[in-house]
């Protein structure tokens, strides 16, 4: 054949190599098979605290939420329940700590259903986000933006 | 050009490149940006808060900017001041209410109208998206104030 493979080739191929490489680490499946077997269907309900109904008017436009910063498909909300929202009061007297309602403020309850994974240590939903009672999460939908909710409860529902 | 030969190696490298090409498109696709986005009008009612009163009143119905680099426009169709209030606990009904602040401090209650891009996830004014809870800039000629905004509607199609 009479070819000879010059440094230029060498570098060519190892190039490729490491290319391969790294595409195979960035769509490798995450996780494995024994994860994919996992799938769960998740209800997890998260906790907003003091907000005004303007925030309660825009969650109830749509259901579809998404993971801040990845922009990740979280879900869809089944569920919005909300309650006047309660701050702590100092008696100063007797020093009792009190909750009482604060006017025009609102807790609110929201449950996403996620089609999600459940590893050995933990529960994930379907944007890797892990879901753990007081976990924070901060997501959106098209029409509202929360900045930070805790996670209060969830249940597997398949 | 009869001279023209690819060895083993050439096609390598054309391979890797289109393999590169597919997976920028694939990623570049990922984004918030939507290929099928429309566009549509969209009415915002945006709040500042805690201001004096000569900014809210210097606010005219305006074009505004939405942004501080002066990008994203809109236009101002009401302005409306309100008293600041402040959340005061009050012993007798032991609870925390509103009341009317007496440091001179008022709310702007902005309402303006956009045109932006509709996608699955978002409403966008170019790159700033528009979500309840998101500020935007108040932004016009001799006047700028952060807002959040509180509420937001779709008022037709594109072409405001």
């Amino acid at each position: 054949m009479g070819k000879k493979i010059n440094i230029v080739d060498v570098i060519v191929i190892i190039m490729l190599i490491v290319i391969a490489f790294g595409l195979f680490i960035k769509f490798k499946p995450s996780g494995t098979n024994e994860m994919a077997a996992n799938h769960k269907t998740i209800d997890y309900t998260v906790k907003i605290d003091g907000v005004r109904n303007y925030t309660i008017n825009a969650l109830e436009q749509t259901t579809a939420v998404y993971r801040a910063k990845t922009n990740d498909y979280m879900g869809e909300i089944v569920n919005i329940s909300y309650e006047p929202y309660r701050a702590v009061k100092v008696i100063e007297e007797t020093a009792e700590q009190q909750l009482v309602p604060v006017q025009d403020k609102y807790t609110v309850y929201i449950t996403i259903q996620t089609e999600g994974r459940e590893a050995d240590m933990m529960y994930l939903d379907s944007s890797g986000t892990e879901i753990y009672i007081g976990g924070n999460v901060d997501w959106f939908t098209k029409w509202v933006n929360i900045y930070s909710s805790q996670i209060v409860g969830y249940e597997i529902i398949s | 050009m009869k001279n023209l030969k690819f060895s083993i190696i050439d096609i390598a490298v054309i391979l890797a490149f289109a393999v590169i090409v597919a997976v920028g498109i694939i990623l570049l696709g990922q984004g918030s940006v939507a290929i099928a986005a429309k566009t549509v009008q969209i009415e915002v009612i945006a709040e500042i808060a805690s201001v004096d009163k000569p900014l809210i009143e210097s606010i005219g119905l305006d074009q505004i900017y939405l942004t501080v680099d002066n990008v994203d426009t809109a236009t101002i169709t009401n302005v409306e001041l309100e008293t600041y209030q402040e959340t005061i606990y009050n012993k007798y009904s032991n609870s925390y209410e509103l009341v009317d602040n007496v440091n001179n401090k008022y709310n702007g209650i902005i309402t303006f109208v956009t045109e932006v891009t509709e996608s699955d996830m978002d409403f966008m004014r170019g790159s700033t998206k528009i979500k309840v809870g998101l500020p935007v800039y108040i932004k016009g000629k001799g006047y700028s104030a952060r807002a959040y905004i509180i509420e937001m509607r779709v008022i037709g199609g594109g072409e405001i």
